[in-house]
């Protein structure tokens, strides 16, 4: 099931020093089960599978969920893939900072997904709060990997509170709107060119994270657009070859698109002269 | 006191409880965050916690008191996007 890309492979990416082969960082929430999520993140090849945290029911987690992450945490063992656990449902600062210190603890690992949400319909995340936990965890020694908007002077402020990635939304969680605003993102990867971005979050479709990775973004996390498909690992695969193609596109470059036709076949714009 | 109360009847106590999780749990003088998450059942490398929302790591865990009203969150690995 594991994808082959030794025939056309993207370069290689590092964030935060670990380097990264795959720019596919996907979710791990709401398979139809562990199995099926096993087999989602084989074929999807990614390296980075992200986890949450939940208050606990006395007696410990329930059977499934106890399942996934030991699957999950078997599976990185295996791969050498990397857990980055998140700080979902967080709404200030200070709760955001007690979870990720938590999530350290329980996932053993400095990396954090931050996530802190202003608005329940969209779960836009709150800028100031998003700031002042991303200073705060980054004294503390996280690697904070922030859930942003596409607001270049929000994405500097985190830069400035420590954060070396950013990971700007396209739309709204879980919505598979693709990217709602490509002239902001564009405007990012111009203002921003050695930072590196994934776009996190609004994906629907294997075309979207195309477009995205075609825009110079460095990788793309999603998780419902796999979880929910007909068949989680087909789209997974769909997926990973999307986000590579659109890498390599990328890295090819892209031609400027223009108003009017240019004739591709070198003819000579001789009319064809019939007797 | 209303007239008509019985002012010799014992008072009322309610016992002493420790919130976790939202839900009450009987306290004890010495209680600690290390003999809840027993009398709970959970595995306690399996979940992390926080008092009065200050995160207690594991290994103060057993040298962490709890008071009366105090309020520990208990919190476990799930899947996440």
């Amino acid at each position: 099931m594991r994808l082959d890309f030794s025939a056309a492979a993207p370069s290689p990416w590092r964030v935060y020093g670990q380097r990264l082969d795959s720019r596919f960082l996907i979710g791990s929430a709401g398979y139809p089960s562990p199995a099926v999520l096993a087999h989602a993140i084989t074929a999807s090849g990614a390296q980075v599978v992200t986890v949450g945290l939940k208050r606990e029911l006395a007696g410990g987690a329930t059977p499934r969920e106890g399942d996934a992450i030991a699957m999950l945490r078997a599976l990185c063992a295996a791969t050498g893939a990397r857990l980055l656990p998140n700080t979902a449902g967080c709404r200030s600062a200070r709760e955001a900072v007690l979870l990720a210190q938590m999530a350290r603890e329980l996932f053993d690992t400095p990396w954090i997904k931050l996530e802190v949400i202003g608005d329940e319909h969209t779960l836009q995340p709150d800028p100031f709060e998003l700031v002042d936990a991303a200073a705060q965890l980054t004294r503390q020694g996280f690697q904070v990997f922030p859930y942003c908007t596409d607001d270049l002077v929000v994405c500097r402020r985190l830069l400035d509170a420590g954060c070396e990635v950013l990971m700007p939304w396209a739309a709204p969680i879980g919505s598979g709107q693709g990217v709602l605003d490509p002239a902001a993102l564009r405007t990012l990867r111009a203002r921003l060119p050695a930072v590196p971005m994934i776009v996190d979050a609004g994906l629907g479709a294997p075309s979207h994270a195309a477009f995205a990775m075609e825009l110079g973004f460095d990788g793309v996390l999603l998780n419902s657009a796999v979880a929910q498909a007909v068949d989680p690992p087909q789209m997974a695969m769909a997926f990973a070859h999307a986000i590579a193609a659109g890498r390599l596109g990328y890295e090819a470059g892209l031609i400027a698109p223009q108003d009017m036709a240019r004739p591709s076949t070198p003819c000579g714009n001789e009319p064809i002269l019939i007797d | 006191m209303h007239e008509g109360d019985d002012v010799f009847a014992p008072a009322r106590v309610t016992p002493a409880s420790v919130i976790v999780n939202g839900e009450a749990h009987a306290w004890r003088l010495g209680l600690t965050v290390a003999d809840v998450l027993a009398e709970r059942g959970d595995d306690a490398a399996a979940v992390a916690t926080a008092v009065n929302t200050r995160f207690v790591p594991r290994g103060a865990r057993l040298d962490t008191p709890l008071w009366p009203d105090d309020r520990l969150v208990v919190f476990s690995a799930i899947v996440g996007g």
